[in-house]
């Protein structure tokens, strides 16, 4: 476990942060530029002196200012890979990569060769960071924290500093980071596209405090969840299961709580796991309270209305449970009146297959 | 050309007294620079004012302010002189020091500018990976700083060949010990018929500034081979 407390301030503003994250597996800070997400960095790395806290990461207390404990930036094995990369410029690539390796007190776990393989920087070795594109930079950032071999990995908004076309290659190399060695990253960002993609945690910072801070299932398709719920690109994130036969021509056909949900096939790859994560738009989800027929939508769910929530702009978020997952939709407030939209009330929720088409997070990306 | 032995004399003087300057300087101006520049601290603006004020108070008041503090009737001169024996006036040490004081406000700004340079979160990344301070120091910040390192020698190296004014209120004007270049040339003019020695001496020295040019240019290239972009 991860556990994380910490109070401090920088020019005027104050964090106090305070949540747990679990030891494996990416935990994202989401929140507006201003939030506090950089203050927690620094005081997380060691960078600025905290007024109080108390940082343990895997029984390791690094910090605990009750105890007197407040290990310098060089001891806590807390690995950064800042936006921009942040490269030693009189160093080539080989020896940046080498940095921390060299001054790692225990014994080499991870072996080289296997990160720079996974990371694909092989032929950069000789360079220099001035001759690397911003994606190589950021790949040789990440190869270099890693083999510092950190008890945390902080990923200050990786994708901030690369090109749109990029994205997608180095949100690609972060899941197989992710899966291949198995360290905790806590991934800062603002973009919601980079949370849906890589989360598994999620923690919710705004003006300085933590508003939220779960497993980002029970985060995401919720009415309730403070600073998501009420964005124009609020929704559910489904948890689909490939099956035995499950193709249909050139549809894909994924299993949803005992339901069918078809999708189609552009994304196969994607499912190498057996589980994708598909993130549906609540203003892409329509609800009837009759089985429709004639119909070109293709995913027709069975679900049973939890709750429902007035957003700003008029519209209602209504909150639908499939199985245990969640699904959100919005109507407007008319509609809700018409149909009778109430708790407890079992309506159908219809999805086009192409708002399931991408993996988590891809279309966002593509279109943000 | 070749030198006459007094002419060889007044060149390896000059040489004493620059390099041995330098060795002094250049640590306490990258120590200054880097106080100045990572640190607030109170009473920093007079700190910083007392270290530039060689560049604004005439040389010759320099070589009398050290008169006062380590000539032989001084309490530090003497304290120096009984403990150590080491006598400053009329030495080629006393020279170099008159001559490092006056370099060193140039040399500090030199090297401040280039530690100005560094981009402090450099440092938190080595920080991060396991750096302490003074490795942090050798290993990202003194190699980043080094061309300016450079430029500050050879800038207090050519100030400390040319100072004439501190040199020779504290260290007088002694052939072999403290009569630089400077001196030498001075020398020479004010001797009859001196004016030949004078203009070889002052040759000898565009020579002698000519190559620490060439040669800080050559190392300053080698030292900052990794800002070449693709």
């Amino acid at each position: 476990m991860i556990e994380i407390e910490l109070v401090g301030s920088r020019g005027g503003f104050t964090l106090q942060a305070r949540f747990t994250a679990p030891p494996q597996g990416v935990t994202a800070v989401f929140g507006a530029s201003g939030a506090g997400k950089s203050t927690l960095l620094d005081l997380l790395a060691g960078h600025l002196a905290p007024d109080r806290g108390r940082v343990v990461i895997a029984g390791r207390v690094v910090l605990d200012t009750a105890q007197g404990i407040n290990l310098p930036a060089a001891e806590r094995h807390i690995g950064w890979v800042p936006q921009d990369g942040l490269l030693f410029p009189h160093l080539d690539v080989a020896a940046n990569l080498r940095f921390g390796a060299k001054r790692r007190r225990q014994a080499a776990r991870l072996q080289e060769a296997r990160v720079i393989d996974t990371l694909g920087i092989g032929h950069l070795l000789d360079r220099w960071p001035a001759q690397l594109s911003g994606g190589e930079r950021q790949r040789v950032a990440l190869g270099r924290a890693l083999l510092a071999e950190p008890a945390l990995l902080l990923l200050d908004e990786p994708l901030a500093a690369v090109d749109a076309a990029r994205k997608a290659e180095i949100l690609a190399l972060l899941e197989c980071i992710k899966r291949e060695f198995g360290l905790p990253m806590l991934h800062v960002t603002h973009s919601l596209a980079e949370v849906l993609r890589l989360a598994d945690h999620l923690v919710l910072l705004e003006s300085g405090q933590v508003i939220a801070s779960d497993r980002i299932d029970a985060l995401m398709g919720r009415a309730e969840t403070p600073l998501l719920a009420m964005r124009a690109d609020a929704g559910s994130l489904l948890d689909l299961q490939s099956r035995a036969a499950s193709t249909d021509g050139e549809a894909w056909l994924l299993d949803l709580e005992g339901q069918t949900v078809q999708i189609s096939g552009n994304h196969r790859a994607a499912s190498d796991t057996g589980h994708i994560r598909a993130y549906v738009l609540a203003n892409e989800v329509i609800i009837a309270t009759q089985e429709p027929i004639g119909l070109s939508v293709r995913n027709v769910l069975r679900t049973k209305i939890i709750q429902l929530r007035n957003r700003h702009d008029g519209s209602v978020l209504v909150e639908l449970a499939v199985g245990r997952q969640h699904l959100l939709a919005a109507v407007t407030e008319t509609a809700v009146r018409a149909l009778d939209l109430v708790p407890g009330r079992e309506v159908f929720a219809l999805i086009k297959s192409l708002s399931l088409d991408a993996p988590a997070g891809l279309r966002l990306l593509e279109t943000g | 050309m070749v030198l006459s032995g007094s002419e060889w004399l007044a060149v390896a003087t000059s040489l004493q007294v620059a390099l041995r300057a330098l060795t002094f300087t250049l640590p306490l101006a990258l120590l200054l620079a880097w106080l100045l520049v990572r640190y607030r601290f109170p009473g920093r603006a007079l700190f910083d004012a007392l270290v530039h004020s060689p560049l604004v108070l005439p040389p010759v008041v320099v070589g009398y302010l050290l008169l006062l503090t380590f000539g032989v009737q001084a309490p530090l001169g003497r304290w120096l002189n009984d403990l150590f024996g080491l006598r400053l006036v009329f030495t080629t040490n006393g020279a170099a020091l008159a001559a490092g004081l006056v370099a060193l406000p140039i040399m500090v700004r030199t090297i401040r500018l280039s530690l100005e340079g560094i981009d402090p979160r450099l440092e938190r990344a080595a920080r991060s990976l396991g750096a302490g301070p003074i490795d942090c120091f050798f290993a990202v910040t003194l190699p980043l700083a080094l061309p300016g390192i450079l430029a500050a020698a050879l800038l207090g190296f050519a100030m400390c060949l040319g100072e004439f004014g501190a040199v020779i209120t504290f260290a007088a004007n002694v052939p072999g010990e403290t009569q630089t270049l400077a001196l030498a040339i001075y020398g020479a003019l004010q001797t009859p018929g001196g004016e030949i020695i004078a203009l070889r001496l002052a040759v000898i020295s565009v020579l002698i500034a000519v190559a620490a040019l060439l040669a800080a240019e050559w190392l300053g290239r080698r030292a900052s081979r990794w800002s070449r972009s693709a």
